[in-house]
C-alpha cells in the first residue's frame, strides 16, 4: 500500500512519499549526526541540516534527535528532523498543487501540498532533496 | 454643472495587521475566512507566510506588514483573485465593511509595491488600498 511519511523538522511539517524513505535513525551518543553543515554517516549517506536548508545558512546547526534517510536513485541523504514522523496512506491523502506565486529557484524541493484530512504538510521531492548543496 | 467634482463611493473591506489598517475593494474579495489553518512554507517570497486550503487548493496566504506583528497563526484570512491566482491576506482581526471614495493619500502613506494603488479616508486617516488584482 503507497504511503507518505508525515514529519517535522525545522518547526515544518514535511512529507515524503513512502517510496523514497529507507528508515528514520534515531541519533544516540554513538551515532555520528553532524550538526552544523552537510556532515556524512557513511561514504554514501549525506546529512542535510533542515535549518539549513529550509531557515538559512545562519540557522544551522541544531540538534536533529532524528534523521530521516531518503533515496533518489544512487543517492542518498539523511534529512535531520523533530520527529520520527507517522504514516499516512496514500487513498487518505491528496497532493494539491503547489502555488505559482510561491514558487522560487530556491524552493523546488517542495513539490506540492499534501492534505490528510484537515492537516496540511509540504510535500517534498527526494530527487531534488537529494541535489540539495 | 460647472466647477461641480463627483465623488464615487464605494464599499471596502478595512483590515488590520499590526496596527496598520489597509482597504481591499469588497467586490473583489471572495471570503473572510476566521481563524482557518494555515500551513507554514519554507524558502517562499517575501511577505508570504505560507498556504491554507481554501475550495479543496492550496492558497498563498500574505502579510501585508510582516515587520509590523508576528506572525499569528488562527488570525483572520481575506481570500480574494488576483492575477497571479488567489491570495489569502492575513489580517489580526476580521475586518469590517465601510463607504468611503479614493482620496488624494501622501505617496509617503502608501506602501511600495504595484499591488497599493492609493489610499481612502477614514476618520481623518489616510488607509492604504490594495487591490488584489495588481498583485502577482
Amino acid at each position: 500500500m503507497p504511503f507518505f511519511l508525515i514529519l517535522r523538522a525545522a518547526g515544518f511539517s514535511f512529507a515524503l512519499p513512502g517510496t523514497a524513505v529507507r528508515g528514520v535513525l534515531e541519533a544516540t551518543s554513538d551515532t555520528s549526526l553532524e550538526v552544523g553543515g552537510m556532515g556524512s554517516f557513511s561514504a554514501d549517506l549525506t546529512y542535510l541540516d533542515a535549518h539549513r536548508v529550509f531557515r538559512g545558512r545562519a540557522e544551522g546547526g541544531r540538534f536533529a534527535k532524528y534523521a530521516a534517510v531518503v533515496e533518489s536513485g544512487d543517492k542518498r541523504v539523511a534529512l535531520g528532523v523533530d520527529t520520527p514522523g507517522r504514516v499516512a496512506r496514500a487513498n487518505e491523502a491528496q497532493v494539491l498543487p503547489f502555488p505559482g506565486l510561491l514558487r522560487g529557484d530556491k524552493n523546488r524541493m517542495l513539490a506540492g501540498i499534501l492534505k490528510v484530512g484537515t492537516d496540511l504538510s509540504v510535500l517534498l521531492d527526494p530527487d531534488r532533496l537529494a541535489d540539495v548543496k | 454643472m460647472a466647477g461641480t467634482t463627483t465623488t464615487t463611493m464605494e464599499q471596502w473591506i478595512i483590515a488590520d495587521r499590526g496596527g496598520q489598517a489597509f482597504a481591499l475593494p469588497l467586490p473583489k474579495v471572495l471570503r473572510v475566512t476566521t481563524a482557518p489553518r494555515i500551513l507554514e512554507v519554507p524558502l517562499v517570497p517575501k511577505g508570504f507566510v505560507g498556504v491554507m486550503d481554501f475550495e479543496g487548493a492550496a492558497v498563498p496566504v500574505w502579510d501585508p506588514f510582516p515587520e509590523a506583528a508576528d506572525a499569528m497563526w488562527g488570525a483572520t484570512v481575506i481570500v480574494a483573485d488576483t492575477a497571479g491566482g488567489r491570495v489569502g491576506f492575513l489580517s489580526d482581526a476580521p475586518p469590517r465593511v465601510q463607504p468611503a471614495a479614493l482620496a488624494d493619500v501622501a505617496p509617503a502613506d502608501i506602501p511600495a509595491g504595484k499591488m497599493w494603488v492609493g489610499g481612502i479616508r477614514l476618520g481623518g486617516a489616510d488607509v492604504p488600498v490594495l487591490d488584489p488584482v495588481c498583485f502577482g
